[in-house]
């Protein structure tokens, strides 16, 4: 013990039937990684050779009293007092006395102070456990055990996923009846929705979004023309560009770009603004004084967005047709006349109800989701980013899945 | 404002809520179990207890935004969770509630924030539910601050104007959800004073959860105190009767804040509030 008194050494001894724990040397949070090695081994030794919480009920074996004692202590401090009261506790548990009395005066008290706090302030029966740390794990599981995401296997993970889908499933499906209802009181105007949410929906997802919208498809517009002409010039075919990039932009691509825009643009917002209403009690005045969160909040960002999503598509489609339209011209040669006459031939009006009605779902798909991730937001901030990260992604595989649906549709019908 | 007119006996009569066997819970977790009480017309009621103890889920029952566990409660005769939503929506334009964060709708401006409840529920023009919203802001102290943003005020003056917005349909019942939490002394002590005021001269009966013992002293006509370790009600009466003669363990709760209450009373008659219109004049806080 003479040899290096500065560093942090814990020893343990049995008399008769108490349990001597003694601490030596320098014990520091801000010890270097050896030194702190060394506590961290001793905290393990000394935690080893106390009984098993509930072990000296069944048996005479074990020590009944637990001492804890300090000698040639260079500096102490929460290192070592978390360390005693660790074992205190576990102590405790195992059915033992704790005495404290070997201790400098300081250190008993604080730990002392923690028993009594540890007794008064534990959550007592369903609450969250914050008290004796490691009692969980630590105890051997009497079977049932609590299902923890961060700790779980691949099996449990999967298994604890599947388990919320019905709740969820059914959640979703009662939220999409209660705004088909509040559609339905919109349409014989019973609704509670307040014109001037309308217009500012209109233009923030509207008109706000024009610049991207026609970025986004002019250079898609560029892109299906430049691809499909490398295919198309091998059969000599080059005209056809035409047909083939104003065909699918009309009927999908127009639609999925404006849906999934609008989903990073305005599904998010929509999540993060009614997350944030959520985490700041506005929901709750609202609905304090007897209006509907659907239809003050979800009701207008879902109508405009409705019809929003379909006239903005629209624009898509021209500012495709039109990237189209330069490659097929500029540097493909195509006469201009001869361009938009093979666009007129291929185009159907079909073609572009089809659109539409994706652009419809969309519109839909997108503003549903983000709400409802934004009312079913918890109170705090991080809730906020999680419903405004979930609002995105479900909505773009939603956008994708219901493309699906309907182009079976139609293939279906052949149309 | 008169000392003696605060703590006369409520002017109406009968109970303007009464609680018969609630639980509180959420899902399986019982926060509060087996509460009975009635608040009287004209009161101002304070659901005191240590932080924990299940005083604002109370709260939220009560004003009908979250459903109690078991047990029921009555609005007048009319038992409120059991009655259809349409007709709980109609209950609850009578109440007005301030939040513990003010929670003013933050993309209207104060004013706004008035006329929105005006809007839906009366058929005024914009003319007049604009005058009613400068009334109600004037009585709070706010007068001039119509078009400011919530962003653009102080947490204080945010409280202000929830409580202008709570008045906005001139409730019968307004919930307080801890008026004073977060605001200084001196400000804490203002608001009690508007609460007093606006009870004695509008008639209308104040629930309020809060554990400012200076501020329960101050405006309580009765109280009820929730034990977190029961989970349950222990006592209900006045709080000054309750120091004197309640549990010894809300009396002890109780004793705590007496004595500051003694100095803040102290500190509040040397303050006009002159001090607080100039503190609150337009731009002041921006």
């Amino acid at each position: 013990m003479n040899a290096r008194p500065e560093t942090a050494r814990l020893e343990t001894e049995l008399r008769g039937d108490t349990l001597v724990i003694t601490a030596f040397g320098s014990w520091s949070i801000h010890a270097q990684t050896s030194e702190a090695r060394a506590m961290g081994r001793a905290a393990d030794a000394a935690l080893a050779a106390l009984p098993l919480p509930g072990k000296n009920e069944d048996g005479p074996a074990g020590p009944r009293r637990l001492e804890l004692c300090v000698q040639d202590l260079a500096q102490w401090d929460s290192s070592l007092l978390a360390l005693f009261a660790e074992v205190a506790g576990r102590a405790q548990q195992a059915g033992m006395t704790v005495d404290y009395t070997g201790l400098p005066e300081g250190m008993a008290g604080l730990l002392a102070l923690a028993d009594a706090k540890r007794e008064s302030g534990a959550p007592s029966s369903s609450g969250k456990k914050g008290g004796q740390a490691g009692e969980r794990e630590e105890k051997p599981a009497p079977g049932g055990k609590t299902f923890d995401p961060d700790r779980a296997g691949l099996l449990e993970l999967v298994g604890g996923k599947a388990l919320t889908i019905p709740g969820l499933t059914l959640a979703v499906l009662n939220f999409m009846g209660e705004v088909t209802a509040g559609i339905g009181r919109f349409c014989i105007g019973r609704a509670a929705v307040n014109s001037r949410d309308l217009w500012r929906v209109f233009r923030q997802c509207g008109v706000d979004a024009l610049a991207i919208v026609s970025l986004t498809s002019l250079l898609l517009g560029l892109i299906l023309a430049f691809v499909s002409s490398l295919q198309l010039r091998a059969f000599g075919a080059e005209i056809y560009v035409s047909a083939l990039v104003s065909v699918s932009m009309v009927r999908v691509m127009g639609p999925v770009l404006t849906g999934i825009v609008l989903a990073g643009r305005t599904g998010a917002s929509f999540a993060a603004i009614i997350g944030s209403m959520q985490a700041n009690e506005e929901v709750d005045a609202l609905v304090s004084f007897g209006l509907d969160p659907v239809d003050f909040l979800v009701l207008p960002r879902v109508i405009g967005l409705a019809v929003m999503t379909p006239l903005l598509t629209v624009y898509a489609d021209v500012m495709g047709i039109l990237g189209g339209f330069l490659v097929g011209t500029l540097m493909m040669g195509i006469s201009p006349s001869a361009y938009w006459e093979n666009t007129l031939a291929n185009m159907s009006l079909s073609q572009i109800w089809i659109g539409l009605l994706h652009a419809l779902v969309f519109g839909f798909v997108v503003s549903i989701t983000g709400c409802y991730q934004g009312l079913k937001a918890g109170r705090n901030v991080e809730a906020v980013g999680q419903a405004t990260t979930a609002a995105v992604v479900n909505s773009i595989v939603g956008i994708i899945v219901s493309t699906s649906v309907i182009t079976i549709m139609f293939t279906a019908v052949s149309l | 404002m008169n000392a003696a007119k605060r703590r006369t006996a409520p002017q109406g009569s009968g109970s303007a809520i009464r609680a018969e066997g609630l639980t509180v819970s959420y899902g399986p977790k019982i926060i509060q179990r087996d509460l009975n009480f009635s608040v009287r017309r004209g009161d101002i009621f304070v659901i005191m207890g240590g932080s924990g103890c299940g005083k604002s889920s109370l709260m939220r029952v009560l004003m009908g935004l979250l459903p109690p566990g078991a047990g029921r409660v009555l609005y007048g005769e009319e038992d409120f969770w059991a009655a259809p939503s349409a007709r709980r929506a109609e209950i609850m334009r009578r109440v007005g509630v301030l939040f513990q964060s003010g929670a003013l709708w933050s993309s209207r401006t104060l004013a706004e924030n008035v006329t929105l409840p005006l809007e839906y529920y009366t058929s005024l023009p914009p003319r007049s539910r604009r005058a009613i919203a400068s009334l109600k802001l004037a009585q709070v102290g706010l007068a001039g601050f119509e078009d400011y943003y919530p962003s653009e005020i102080s947490g204080g003056m945010k409280k202000r104007a929830g409580l202008a917005r709570a008045l906005a349909l001139d409730p019968e019942i307004v919930f307080f959800d801890e008026p004073s939490a977060g605001l200084d002394p001196l400000s804490a002590a203002q608001l009690d004073e508007l609460i007093l005021e606006l009870r004695d001269n509008m008639g209308m009966t104040v629930i309020m959860v809060t554990h400012e013992l200076p501020s329960i002293f101050a405006v309580a006509d009765d109280a009820i105190f929730l034990d977190a370790r029961t989970r349950t009600l222990t006592a209900q009466g006045n709080p000054h009767e309750l120091l004197r003669h309640g549990p010894a363990e809300v009396a002890r709760f109780l004793r705590r804040g007496k004595d500051s209450e003694d100095e803040r009373g102290k500190k509040a008659g040397d303050d006009t509030p002159d001090g607080d219109r100039r503190n609150s004049a337009p731009g002041a806080d921006i």
